[in-house]
């Protein structure tokens, strides 16, 4: 329980250094659960855990990253650009959090990924349990992420809620 | 004296914000050149003179930590300072980029200040934005 505390404050700390210094946006955590997600990056992680983080944007939040990251008019804004960045946002997220966890430890990230909700949903069944879900928002819109742990992984407890 | 850049990253938002934080920072940049890899960032390197590399490890086909080994393999590259700006950042994955050559390392996310004052360091400049370089004698010739 205690472990399953401490994933949850250092992956909404990981989240909050990465889209200030990178976005320039300044997220705070919701209690507003299940809204829709436009656009869904995934990157998985292995070692002595093993995983995915998955981050859901909404379309508004998502075109203001690549506003805010590049620079850009949001006019200027395209598909390609806008994937790039929540790609590299996932990226960021997962390897500050990881090595925040336990610098000491060694995890291999995958490349990320950009998927739908449902393909993200259908992954869960396999092998994956959701071990943390977290809801923030802003002006610009909305993010939701998950964490999902293999099960057999000892001491975090994956697939408790 | 400026310098020729070549940005190694597979993420083409990442590679553009490190060029905006240069131009930005007053470093004194001549050419800069980009890549997807490691292998497109050695394939920059045959054609063109690059004094200082930034580049990401966790990349499709070839990763960083490839890149600076085959660098160190070559006379011609070794010596060519590469600052890692990676989301890696075990002490392990660390210590491996130091041990393959890697002269800084800067983890995702970054601040600017980050990336200005991890490039003075390696490139020996002092508080005041002097180069090194720049303070030899008259008399100390370059060729």
């Amino acid at each position: 329980m205690e472990t399953m505390q401490t994933i949850r404050k250092v992956l909404t700390t990981s989240t909050f250094d990465v889209f200030e210094k990178m976005f320039f946006i300044f997220l705070e955590l919701s209690d507003k659960g299940g809204q829709q997600c436009d656009l869904v990056t995934s990157i998985s992680f292995s070692g002595p855990a093993s995983g995915e983080i998955s981050l859901g944007f909404s379309e508004s939040l998502a075109r203001a990253m690549v506003e805010n990251m590049l620079g850009v008019k949001r006019e200027e804004v395209t598909r390609a650009m806008t994937e790039d960045c929540a790609k590299e946002a996932v990226n960021m997220i997962g390897g500050q959090f990881l090595r925040t966890f336990d610098a000491s430890k060694v995890f291999n990230m995958s490349t990320p990924v950009c998927s739908t909700d449902a393909a993200a949903d259908q992954q869960a069944g396999q092998g994956q349990a959701i071990a943390q879900c977290l809801n923030f928002e802003c002006e610009k819109g909305c993010l939701r992420i998950r964490l999902r742990l293999r099960s057999e992984d000892p001491g975090t407890s994956a697939g408790r809620p | 004296m400026s310098f020729n850049v070549l940005i190694v990253d597979d993420s083409f938002s990442m590679r553009s914000v490190i060029k905006k934080v240069l131009s930005l920072s007053g470093f004194r940049m001549d050419r800069c050149f980009d890549a997807g890899n490691g292998r497109e960032g050695l394939a920059v390197l045959e054609k063109e003179w690059v004094d200082i590399i930034l580049s990401d490890i966790n990349m499709p086909e070839m990763n960083g930590l490839e890149m600076l080994s085959r660098m160190k393999q070559n006379p011609v590259y070794q010596n060519i300072p590469v600052i890692v700006i990676s989301t890696e950042g075990s002490e392990e994955r660390v210590n491996e980029a130091f041990c393959n050559g890697a002269k800084g390392f800067i983890k995702k996310p970054f601040l600017p200040e980050d990336l200005k004052r991890t490039l003075h360091d390696v490139l020996g400049v002092d508080a005041d934005g002097n180069y090194a370089d720049d303070q030899k004698g008259s008399n100390d010739l370059d060729f």
